[in-house]
């Protein structure tokens, strides 16, 4: 991540079309927001106001590294192709850092209803964009709503959520992630072909669910690096990504599965007291 | 072809004469649900018709490429001529239908390859436009002042729900803003980085996307300010529900089109008693339905 920017400079590696549609904003004192009109409202409503709309993207080569089954028996290797966690792991990072330094640049003090997505191009199944795209908003008072580090925080919650949260007495400090790319190799599927009965498939389930716990942990080591008092809104993603049959890996085409477990959440800490109205119960009648 | 008055075919001459200045058409067609009908009606607001704007556009590619990883400046500045050529017609017809503003624009936007290699691009706005009655308004409003920007009819890809909302919040569509950005990536610059076996960023394809998409909001902005000027009461203080979205060419596959959208607001006029003194507070609800 860049080092934090005091409000006023703009971080050097933005587009150069990126500082003029800052400073332009800033200005003319001119917002953009992707927030819905009903968002846009509760979002004020709880003394935020709207700054603009920031975005950060990354694109990235990544092609998985699988190992030969000696490698698998020499090593003890476990499963988790390390390259490509990391590889996953820093596009992503990379679009959301550069999403918060145009936030910084707006001398915001977060992002709200961050997305991040996806995108594959014609170029090659082994490239992708990973794109962030959030509105800031700065606190109407002035209050310090920056995380620990002095950086805007992120959160994809949706401008009711947010406006839920706050009136709940918490408030976010930050999106956090976790990510593990793993290797099932065939073996695992097949060693019980042959045999008629119903039976798990041990190996595979547990790889499946070392995948699992591996990201969740990175995900709650991000949180307590935030101090936050928990997790909310957390999204638990199987991923294939486009490798399946068309990779060229050194050793040829490989068999097997590759997963990537991605968990995503927005970090919270406690915040005031709780304003949140009594709870109307409603049936529709309609239905 | 901007000379030639094309925003009006000839059936249309018919259903616009037969009413006189002010007054709604009858019947006036809509794409508004009933719950958008109902919450227009509530503040006085009626349908006028349902209004339509076209442009097919020759773009005329290849002469306009580079062969190099830089904004294609001709292509992209084509692209939103048509799209505001589409926009800009529509209006005239709600205009014509003695309109306030048009809510609930769509913008379907179809790529074509014609005539040898060129791309034609289609262009079509749709939405509808709506009146203020003051005859079937409630009386604390019936003296509000008109919500047409310059003269001419708002436009807003709002739904009437929203559109609603927004003025009891003390806010006013001004206009659909658009940015449009046309960028071309050499292949080379993709080759380079295909070509070796480490895993990593494609730094000159990342500063291009970014470069891009942030070319097509900052056109968003030049153009809004160019259409109403900084200064004026009628000046964009804010867009809402901003989306960019990006647009590959089937035939074309080293050339990415970034496309800003979103509904510029500026707040009520002082005299207009349409903004609720205070917005109610709002409800939480638990459906008990499931």
């Amino acid at each position: 991540m860049a080092d934090w920017t005091p409000e006023g400079q703009l971080p050097a590696d933005l587009p150069a079309h990126a500082k003029e549609r800052l400073l332009h904003m800033r200005q003319k004192r001119f917002f953009t927001s992707d927030l819905s009109v009903s968002e846009f409202l509760l979002v004020k409503e709880v003394g935020f106001d709207p700054l603009g709309m920031v975005m950060g993207s990354s694109i990235y080569r990544i092609r998985p590294n699988v190992p030969s089954a000696s490698a698998w028996a020499i090593d003890g290797w476990r499963g988790e192709l390390s390259d490509l966690t990391q590889a996953l792991y820093h596009s992503r990072e990379l679009a959301m850092s550069r999403m918060e330094e145009e936030a910084d640049a707006l001398g915001a003090d977060g992002i709200v209803g961050v997305r991040l997505k996806i995108n594959l191009h014609a170029w090659g199944s082994d490239i992708a964009e990973f794109v962030a795209i959030g509105t800031a908003v700065k606190h109407q008072g002035g209050g310090n709503f920056r995380n620990k580090r002095g950086r805007p925080f992120q959160s994809d919650l949706s401008g009711q959520e947010f406006w839920t949260l706050l009136k709940s007495g918490y408030r976010p400090v930050g999106m956090v992630m976790g990510n593990c790319a793993y290797y099932v190799p065939p073996w695992f599927v097949t060693q019980v072909t042959g045999d008629s009965r119903s039976m798990e498939l041990a190996e595979y389930t547990h790889a499946l669910y070392d995948a699992r716990e591996l990201a969740i942990e990175r995900l709650q080591a991000e949180a307590e690096d935030l101090d936050a008092k928990g997790i909310v809104d957390v999204t638990v993603q199987e991923l294939q990504h486009s490798w399946r049959g068309q990779l060229g890996s050194p050793f040829g085409q490989f068999q097997g599965e590759i997963i990537e477990f991605y968990v995503m959440g927005t970090a919270i800490i406690p915040y005031g007291e709780s304003t949140l109205p009594a709870v109307t119960l409603a049936v529709d009648a309609g239905t | 072809m901007r000379g030639r008055d094309v925003s009006r075919p000839h059936h249309q001459g018919q259903q616009s004469q037969s009413h006189h200045h002010g007054a709604r058409p009858s019947p006036a067609l809509s794409d508004l649900s009933i719950t958008e009908f109902v919450a227009l009606s509530r503040l006085g607001f009626y349908p006028h018709g349902l209004v339509v704007g076209a442009a097919v556009f020759d773009a005329g590619w290849g002469d306009g490429l580079y062969g190099q990883t830089r904004e294609v400046t001709k292509v992209g500045q084509a692209m939103h001529a048509a799209r505001s050529l589409a926009v800009g017609r529509m209006r005239k017809q709600a205009a014509e239908h003695n309109a306030e503003g048009v809510v609930g624009v769509r913008l379907d936007v179809e790529h074509h390859v014609w005539r040898g290699g060129h791309l034609v691009a289609r262009f079509l706005a749709v939405g509808t436009a709506i009146g203020f009655d003051a005859s079937r308004a409630p009386d604390e409003i019936k003296n509000s002042p008109s919500l047409r920007v310059h003269g001419q009819p708002f436009t807003s890809d709002l739904s009437g729900q929203d559109f609603v909302t927004l003025l009891r919040a003390g806010y006013r569509p001004v206009s659909l803003a658009m940015g449009t950005c046309v960028y071309e990536i050499a292949p080379q610059d993709v080759t380079q980085y295909t070509m070796s076996w480490s895993n990593e960023e494609m730094v000159v394809c990342t500063r291009a996307y970014m470069e891009a998409r942030e070319t097509a909001m900052q056109n968003l902005a030049h153009d809004l300010f160019r259409e109403v000027p900084e200064g004026s009461p009628d000046a964009a203080t804010g867009i809402v529900g901003m989306t960019v979205t990006e647009s590959g060419h089937a035939s074309w596959s080293n050339i990415v089109e970034y496309n800003a959208v979103g509904t510029a607001v500026t707040p009520l006029r002082a005299d207009d008693p349409r903004k609720a003194p205070q917005l109610p507070a709002p409800h939480m609800v638990v459906p008990l339905d499931r």
